[in-house]
C-alpha cells in the first residue's frame, strides 16, 4: 500500500477506491508494478513524498547546577 | 399506436477508462462490437451450406479521440502503454452512471495495436484514431 497524487486526469480504480479520483488528490492503494509504471510515465499519478524522518535530536549535556560558594552558608 | 421511447437514447455519456484513467471526455467515437466465428457444418446429403457458431470474437476495440499531449490525457496515456508493450484493461459503459443491466460495463484486456502520433491535414481537428488488439478474455459487469 503506498500513497498517491491523482495527476491531471480523474482515475477510475473500481474494485480498489469506491469514488472516482479527483485530479489532485491523495489516495492510498496497491498497484500492480506495470500499472503503477504506467501511470507514472504518463503523469496520471505521482507518488506522494513520504516525510523525511527527523534527525535524532543531538546530545546535549544538562547544566550543571552551580555549587556552593565558597563560604557560603550550606542549604539543602 | 403510439410508439414508445422506452429504452432509446443518444449516445452522449460514454465512459471510456484505459488503464483506470478516465479519458471518457475527449472520445468523439467508440467501436465495440461482438461476433462469432462460424464453423462449417453442412455435409452430404445437404444442399445447402451452414454453419454452427464456433469461437466468440471480440473485434479490435476503435476509439477516436481528440488528441491531447498534456500529462496523463490521450497521448501520454496510450505512448505509456505501447512504449512499454504493456496488456492493460480498457473498460467501457454506455453510461457515465453505475453499472446496472441497463448500463454494462465491459472490461477488456488489451494492447496498443495502432495509435497516430500526428495524423491530420491542415485546418482540421485533430483527432486521434486509435485501435486496440484484444489481449485476453472480456467481462462484463452489471453490478
Amino acid at each position: 500500500m503506498a500513497t498517491y497524487i491523482c495527476g491531471p486526469s480523474v482515475l477510475r480504480l473500481d474494485g480498489k477506491v469506491d469514488t472516482p479520483i479527483q485530479p489532485g488528490d491523495a489516495f492510498d492503494t496497491e498497484f500492480s508494478e506495470d500499472q503503477e509504471a504506467l501511470l507514472l510515465a504518463s503523469g496520471a499519478i505521482t507518488k506522494a513524498e513520504t516525510p523525511a524522518a527527523s534527525p535524532a535530536a543531538p546530545f546535549t549535556r544538562s547544566p550543571v547546577p552551580a555549587g556552593p560558594t565558597d563560604g557560603a552558608e550550606h542549604k539543602e | 399506436m403510439a410508439g414508445s421511447l422506452s429504452g432509446k437514447h443518444v449516445l452522449y455519456d460514454v465512459s471510456m477508462i484505459v488503464n483506470s484513467v478516465d479519458l471518457s471526455n475527449e472520445v468523439e467515437m467508440v467501436t465495440i462490437r461482438v461476433g462469432m466465428e462460424p464453423q462449417k457444418g453442412d455435409a452430404m446429403g445437404d444442399i445447402q451450406r451452414y454453419n454452427f457458431p464456433g469461437l466468440q470474437i471480440v473485434t479490435d476495440p476503435k476509439v477516436t479521440w481528440y488528441q491531447d499531449f498534456a500529462a496523463a490525457k490521450v497521448y501520454a496515456t496510450l505512448y505509456a502503454a505501447w512504449a512499454a508493450r504493456s496488456v492493460f484493461n480498457i473498460v467501457a459503459k454506455g453510461q457515465s452512471g453505475a453499472n446496472a443491466t441497463t448500463n454494462p460495463a465491459w472490461t477488456i484486456p488489451v494492447f496498443v495495436a495502432d495509435m497516430p502520433v500526428f495524423v491530420g491535414t491542415h485546418g482540421d481537428r485533430h483527432m486521434a484514431d486509435v485501435t486496440f488488439s484484444i489481449a485476453g478474455n472480456v467481462s462484463v459487469a452489471t453490478s
